[in-house]
C-alpha cells in the first residue's frame, strides 16, 4: 500500500517521457504545460510515497483513510476521463480519415480546376481579342495623332460593344491617355497611369493580361502594344468586370481548397493537439478532482481522525477526552455517541478505582490483621491449632510444633484424624471429646508421652467456633507445656509436705535421742546383757540422727534461701573442687583459660550443687573411673560440667532423676539432685544431664549477668 | 481555425543560412539568406496557403563579462499570399505595406528568404574599433499568424544567425 504513490508517479514519469514535445511536434504552449502538470503531480505522488515510506510510527489518525479516498476519488475520475480520452482519439482519427477522404481531395481538385479553367478562359478570349487589334490601322493612327478625338472615341467605343469590353483606354509611347470609352457612369475623372505590366507590354511588345481587385468586384485587365510598322507606337488596355457570381464561387473554392490544404498539411498537428487539448482538460479535470477529492476526504475523515485520537487517548488510559466538533450527521452522531461512551466508561472507572481503593484498604486490614494475628500466634507460648468443619488443620503456629515436637506432617491443609495417632492420640482424643459434646469449651489437663521418652504434661483447652457471627466454622484448640508448672506446684507441695514433716517430727527427735543417750549412760550398768543394750541405743540413737539430717534436708528443701549473688570467679568454684576432692586421683580439674571469667551468682550455692555432682560422681565410680570437672564461658552463660567414665544411669531411672525423694541409694534422701535443680533454676540457669553413660555428664549452666537471670 | 492559428511551423534542421554586413557611409546595411529547401515555402503555396517569414534583426555592442548592450533593432515581416486561380503570388511588406504580384513562384520564395542590403542602423550610432554583433532571428509563419497574447511567449526560431563586425 505504500508504494501505490510511487508507482503511480512512476507510471506518471513514463507518461511524461512518451508525451514529451519534440522540436517540430505539435502542441506548442500547451504540450509543455501538459508535461508539467504531469511532472507537478508525479513531484506530489513522489513526495507523499517517501513520506509513507519513512513513516516509521503510527500514522496520523485518519491520514491512511483521507489518502484512500483521494486515491479512490481521483482513480473513480481518472479511469472514465482516460476512457473517454482514448474513444475521442479514435473518434478524431475516424473523423480525420473520414474528412481528408481521397475523393474530397479529388472533389476539390477539380472544383479549383474549374474555376482555375474560368480565368484561364477570360485571359485566353482576351488575349485573343488583344491580338487582333495590336496593328490596327485606326488605333495605330489614334495614337500618332492622325485621327480627332472624336473619331477615335467612336472607334473605340464600337471595339468596346463588339468585343464586349467594359473599358477601353488607348496610350501613346508616351504613355499619355489619347482617348478611352468607359460602360457606365465615370469612376474618376483623371485616367489611372499605366502600371509596371503596361510598361512591360508594351516594352516587350506582347499581349499581356492580369488581375486586378476592385471593392466592387474583379476586373481583367488586358494590355496589347500597338505595333507600328517600325516599333510600338502605343498601347491598348482593356478591362472586362468578370461575372460577380462566378467570381464569388471561384473565390469561395479557392478558399475551400486553401483551408483543406492548411489542415490536411497539419493533420497530424491538428491530432496532436487534440490529444493534448484532451489531455490538458484531463489532467486540470484531475487536479481538481483531486483538490476536491482531499477537501472532501479532509472533510470527511477530520471526524473519524478526531474519533481515532480520542480513541488512542483513550487506550493510554486518558478518559479526559471529548470530540468537540460533531457534525449533524452520522459521524457527528457518531461523535456524541462516543463522548457519551467515554463520560460513562470515565465513571465505571472511577467507580472501580474507588472499589479497587476500598478493596485495597480493606485487603491492607485484613493483611494487618493476619499479620497481628500471625506475629500473635508467632509469639504466643501457646500453642494454637485451628481446624476447620471439614477436620483439615487451617492454622498452627511454631509453638504448638515445638510444645508437642510435631513431625513435618502437621502443615495446613492436612487432616487432623489422620495427623493424630501415635503418640499425638491424646490430642485426638481431646479433638474428638470436643467435637461430640455438647458444650462449645472443653479443658483438659493429661501426660503425653512424646518420643526420646520425654513425658509433657499438656493443659489442652478446646473450643468450636460456629459460623453464626463469620463465614468460618470449625475448632480451636490451645496447647500448654504445663510441665514446668505441675513440676513447681509437685514441689511446692513437696516442700509443704516437707516443711510439715520436719515440723512435726524434727521436735521429738533431739528428746529421743536425748533420751536414748541418757539411758545409755545411767542404765546401762544395770541391765543384764551390756551388749544387746549398747546395740539397741546405738541403734536408736544412729536412726535419730538419721531421722535429723532427713528433716534437716527437708528443711532445707522446704526453705531455700534467695541465692546472694556476687561476682565469683569460675575458676574458684572450680579450684575449691580440686582442694575438696585432690585425694581422689582420678580427678582432674581443668581451669578456665580466661583467669578473669566472672559469674554472678551465690557461690555457697554453687559449691553445693557441684559437690553434690562431685560426690555422687565419687560414690557411683569405682577407683578406676576417671572424674573430669571443668568450665565452659561463654558472653552470657557459665557452664560447669561433671563427667565420669562409669557405668551411667539408667534411661528409666535418668527421667527422674531431678525429681525430689528419688535415689539409687540405699542411705541417700534423693534430695541432693532435687536441691541442686532448684539451685540452678533459683540462679535462672538449669542442671541438665548431658548423657547418661559413657560418660556420664551433667552440666550446671548459669547466666553470667543479672540481665540475664531476671530475663530467664 | 483556432486551434490552427496556433500552429507555427519549426524547420530549424533546414536552415544553413548567411548573414552579411555592409557597413557604407552612413548606413549599416544587413543581408541574410535563409537556406530551406524549396518544400518549406513552395508546398504550402502551391496549396494557396499564405507563407510568411519575420525576420528580427539586432545591434549589440559585445561585451565579455556580461550581457550584450543592444544597441537597436528592427523586425522586418514579409508575407506572399497565394493566388491559384490566377496562379499568381502577391508580396507583401507588412512592414511598409507595399505589396507586388508577382507569377513566378520562385520570386516568391526569394522575397521571403533573402533579405538583402537592407538597412538596419545609423552608421554614428557606433563606435570604431569596437567589436558589435549582429544577430537575425528568423520565423516562418505557416497559414495565418497567431495573434493570440501567448503566441509571443512560445515563439519557434527557424534560423539563428550571428555575424560580428566592427567598424573599421
Amino acid at each position: 500500500m505504500r508504494l501505490v504513490p510511487l508507482l503511480m508517479a512512476s507510471l506518471l514519469l513514463t507518461a511524461t517521457v512518451m508525451l514529451w514535445p519534440s522540436t517540430n511536434g505539435g502542441g506548442g504552449l500547451l504540450a509543455w504545460v501538459n508535461v508539467s502538470l504531469m511532472l507537478l503531480m508525479a513531484l506530489l505522488l513522489v513526495q507523499y510515497g517517501i513520506r509513507l515510506l519513512r513513516e516509521t510510527g503510527e500514522p496520523a489518525p485518519g491520514s491512511r483513510l483521507r489518502a484512500k479516498l483521494v486515491i479512490a476519488l481521483v482513480t473513480m475520475l481518472l479511469v472514465p476521463a482516460m476512457v473517454i480520452q482514448m474513444a475521442a482519439s479514435q473518434m478524431v482519427d475516424k473523423g480525420m480519415d473520414v474528412w481528408f477522404d481521397v475523393r474530397v481531395d479529388t472533389l476539390l481538385d477539380r472544383a479549383l480546376n474549374l474555376a482555375q479553367g474560368f480565368y484561364e478562359r477570360v485571359e485566353k478570349d482576351m488575349k485573343r481579342n488583344l491580338l487582333d487589334y495590336i496593328s490596327d490601322a485606326a488605333l495605330l493612327a489614334a495614337v500618332t495623332g492622325n485621327m480627332d478625338y472624336r473619331t477615335s472615341n467612336v472607334y473605340l467605343t464600337e471595339m468596346s460593344k463588339s468585343e464586349g469590353w467594359q473599358k477601353v483606354e488607348i496610350f501613346d509611347v508616351n504613355e499619355r491617355q489619347i482617348g478611352g470609352v468607359q460602360a457606365g457612369e465615370l469612376t474618376a475623372l483623371q485616367a489611372s497611369p499605366l502600371n509596371s505590366t503596361a510598361r512591360l507590354a508594351m516594352r516587350l511588345g506582347r499581349v499581356v493580361t492580369e488581375l486586378v481587385m476592385h471593392k466592387n468586384g474583379e476586373v481583367a485587365v488586358g494590355y496589347a502594344p500597338l505595333v507600328g510598322p517600325v516599333s510600338v507606337l502605343g498601347l491598348l488596355r482593356v478591362e472586362v468586370r468578370l461575372p460577380a457570381g462566378v467570381i464569388q464561387n471561384a473565390r469561395s473554392v479557392e478558399a475551400d481548397y486553401r483551408n483543406y490544404r492548411q489542415l490536411e498539411r497539419n493533420r497530424q498537428t491538428i491530432r496532436s493537439t487534440f490529444t493534448h487539448v484532451m489531455l490538458f482538460v484531463t489532467l486540470v479535470v484531475v487536479l481538481l478532482a483531486g483538490v476536491v477529492a482531499l477537501l472532501f476526504a479532509r472533510r470527511l475523515t477530520a471526524p473519524v481522525g478526531e474519533l481515532a485520537e480520542a480513541l488512542h487517548r483513550i487506550t493510554e488510559g486518558d478518559l479526559d477526552v471529548e470530540i468537540a466538533h460533531s457534525p449533524r450527521d452520522e459521524l457527528g452522531s457518531l461523535g456524541r455517541s462516543f463522548n457519551t461512551m467515554a463520560n460513562r466508561l470515565k465513571q465505571n472507572v472511577e467507580a472501580i478505582e474507588q472499589a479497587q481503593l476500598d478493596l485495597t484498604n480493606a485487603l491492607d486490614s485484613s493483611r494487618q490483621r493476619q499479620y497481628v494475628l500471625e506475629s500473635l500466634l508467632a509469639n504466643l507460648h501457646s500453642g494454637v491449632v485451628l481446624i476447620d468443619s471439614e477436620h483439615r488443620v487451617r492454622l498452627l503456629n511454631q509453638a504448638v510444633r515445638d510444645i508437642l515436637q510435631l513431625p513435618k506432617e502437621w502443615v495446613p491443609s492436612a487432616d487432623f484424624a489422620e495427623l493424630s495417632l501415635g503418640n499425638m492420640h491424646d490430642i485426638g482424643d481431646f479433638y474428638d471429646e470436643l467435637r461430640h459434646q455438647e458444650e462449645d469449651y472443653l479443658q483438659r489437663e493429661f501426660d503425653m508421652a512424646l518420643s526420646e521418652g520425654r513425658t509433657l504434661h499438656v493443659l489442652a483447652r478446646g473450643a468450636r467456633l460456629s459460623a453464626s457471627g463469620t463465614a468460618f466454622s470449625g475448632y480451636l484448640l490451645v496447647i500448654d507445656d504445663i510441665s514446668e508448672l505441675a513440676e513447681a506446684q509437685k514441689n511446692k507441695a513437696w516442700a509443704e509436705v516437707a516443711r510439715r514433716l520436719a515440723h512435726e517430727i524434727k521436735n521429738p527427735l533431739t528428746p529421743i535421742k536425748l533420751s536414748a543417750e541418757r539411758l545409755q549412760r545411767r542404765f546401762r550398768k544395770q541391765v543384764d546383757n551390756e551388749q544387746v543394750f549398747d546395740v539397741c541405743t546405738k541403734a536408736i540413737i544412729d536412726q535419730t540422727e538419721r531421722l535429723q539430717r532427713l528433716i534437716s534436708d527437708f528443711s532445707t528443701l522446704a526453705r531455700m534461701p534467695q541465692p546472694k549473688l556476687r561476682e565469683v570467679p569460675v575458676n574458684t568454684l572450680l579450684s575449691d573442687m580440686y582442694e575438696l576432692f585432690h585425694s581422689y586421683r582420678r580427678i582432674s580439674v581443668k581451669i578456665v583459660e580466661d583467669e578473669r571469667a566472672l559469674c554472678q551468682c551465690d557461690p555457697d550455692q554453687v559449691r553445693q550443687v557441684l559437690i553434690n555432682l562431685m560426690d555422687n560422681a565419687v560414690s557411683a565410680t569405682n577407683e578406676t573411673c576417671a572424674i573430669r570437672v571443668y568450665a565452659v564461658v561463654s558472653d552470657a552463660f557459665a557452664e560447669w560440667h561433671v563427667e565420669d567414665d562409669g557405668d551411667g544411669i539408667d534411661a528409666e531411672n535418668a527421667t527422674k532423676l531431678f525429681e525430689a525423694y528419688y535415689s539409687t541409694k540405699s542411705d541417700g534422701s534423693g534430695l541432693g539432685l532435687a536441691i541442686a535443680k532448684r539451685i540452678a533454676e533459683d540462679h535462672g540457669g538449669d542442671l541438665k544431664l548431658l548423657s547418661f553413660a559413657g560418660p556420664t555428664h551433667f552440666c550446671l549452666k548459669l547466666p553470667r549477668h543479672v540481665q540475664e537471670k531476671e530475663a530467664t | 481555425m483556432a486551434v490552427l492559428m496556433m500552429m507555427q511551423a519549426s524547420f530549424a534542421e533546414d536552415v544553413s543560412d548567411t548573414l552579411h554586413i555592409q557597413i557604407e557611409e552612413k548606413v549599416i546595411y544587413c543581408s541574410a539568406e535563409l537556406s530551406v529547401e524549396n518544400s518549406v515555402f513552395k508546398l504550402p503555396m502551391q496549396d494557396g496557403i499564405a507563407v510568411a517569414t519575420e525576420w528580427h534583426v539586432k545591434i549589440g555592442k559585445v561585451r565579455q563579462y556580461w550581457l550584450n548592450e543592444s544597441i537597436g533593432n528592427i523586425t522586418v515581416m514579409r508575407r506572399v499570399e497565394p493566388d491559384l486561380l490566377t496562379h499568381s503570388w502577391l508580396l507583401v511588406g507588412v512592414s511598409s505595406g507595399i505589396s507586388q504580384r508577382v507569377y513566378s513562384i520562385d520570386d516568391a520564395i526569394a522575397f521571403l528568404s533573402v533579405l538583402k542590403h537592407f538597412p538596419v542602423l545609423d552608421r554614428s550610432l557606433l563606435l570604431t574599433n569596437v567589436p558589435y554583433r549582429a544577430a537575425v532571428n528568423v520565423n516562418i509563419h505557416v497559414g495565418a499568424i497567431n495573434q493570440a497574447w501567448w503566441a509571443s511567449l512560445w515563439p519557434t526560431t527557424a534560423a539563428s544567425m550571428l555575424k560580428d563586425f566592427t567598424l573599421p
